[in-house]
């Protein structure tokens, strides 16, 4: 958008999101590439537009088999998060390739992966701003329902993450 | 009504806050150039410039439609050079 809007866009340093990689220096939380996307759909859009974008997102990101983009060509294994942490998609890919995170091809993966969440978020501000928006195509895990039937009550849990990626089924 | 939403930010008011601190530290460096009895020569202030009204972009702003194949590889590109 600096690039083709110009002001106020190119007003935004984007050395502002750098402490988001890794989860936030290193601490494994929200992926680094969900946050800028995020940012870019609330900047322009509002109200039921924007969260149902965000959710789209948000859901999409944990739902993807990543990296869909490998330029490269090193034909990486593709992974599902189920997650919206940096900690849980990495490490998911690291064990399917069994490699350490300085690996060449973490990085690759990583790179592939921000690329893919910049796509699908600029076709959906573009259906956006044809006014085509379709959302809903994809979801918390349903899981997060069964759950929140009764964690949400009385305030005790909120949240869309799918709970028994870190929670298991601690019923049973 | 748009107008109440619109604030604007002069270039004093937002130079002000920053430059509170910063002007604490030069006018320590700087004390003995206040002091005219302590300087060979009055050195005349500078004619300040008129403030700018910077308006602050109203929320949301317009969106225009990218191309997605050039944000993916602008994204890779970019997190393969400092991510």
């Amino acid at each position: 958008m600096a690039e083709v809007v110009g002001y106020p866009f190119n007003q935004i340093p984007t050395e502002g999101f750098s402490a988001f990689k890794s989860g936030v220096h290193g601490w494994g939380s929200i992926c680094g590439a969900l946050v800028p996307a995020i940012y870019a759909i609330n900047v322009v859009a509002e109200g039921d537009d924007q969260v149902k974008m965000i959710n789209e997102l948000m859901a999409w990101y944990k739902d993807t088999p990543f990296p869909i983009y490998q330029p490269k060509g090193m034909n990486l294994p593709t992974t599902v998060a189920d997650s919206s942490l940096c900690h849980v998609s990495v490490t998911k890919f690291m064990q399917a390739m069994n490699i350490p995170r300085d690996a060449p091809e973490r990085k690759e993966r990583c790179g592939g992966l921000t690329a893919d969440v910049a796509k699908f978020t600029v076709a959906m501000l573009n259906d956006f701003a044809d006014k085509k928006l379709a959302t809903g195509v994809f979801k918390p895990s349903a899981v997060v329902g069964e759950c929140m039937a009764c964690h949400s009550k009385l305030e005790w849990a909120h949240g869309k993450e799918t709970c028994t990626s870190c929670h298991g089924d601690p019923h049973k | 009504m748009p107008n109440e939403k619109v604030k604007e930010l002069t270039r004093r008011k937002f130079l002000h806050g920053a430059g509170t601190s910063l002007a604490g530290l030069a006018l320590a460096g700087s004390v003995g150039l206040l002091l005219p009895g302590c300087t060979k020569q009055a050195t005349p202030a500078p004619v300040a410039a008129p403030d700018p009204v910077i308006g602050v972009p109203q929320w949301p702003l317009s969106y225009v439609k990218l191309d997605p194949a050039a944000a993916e590889k602008k994204a890779y590109d970019a997190y393969m050079k400092d991510g």
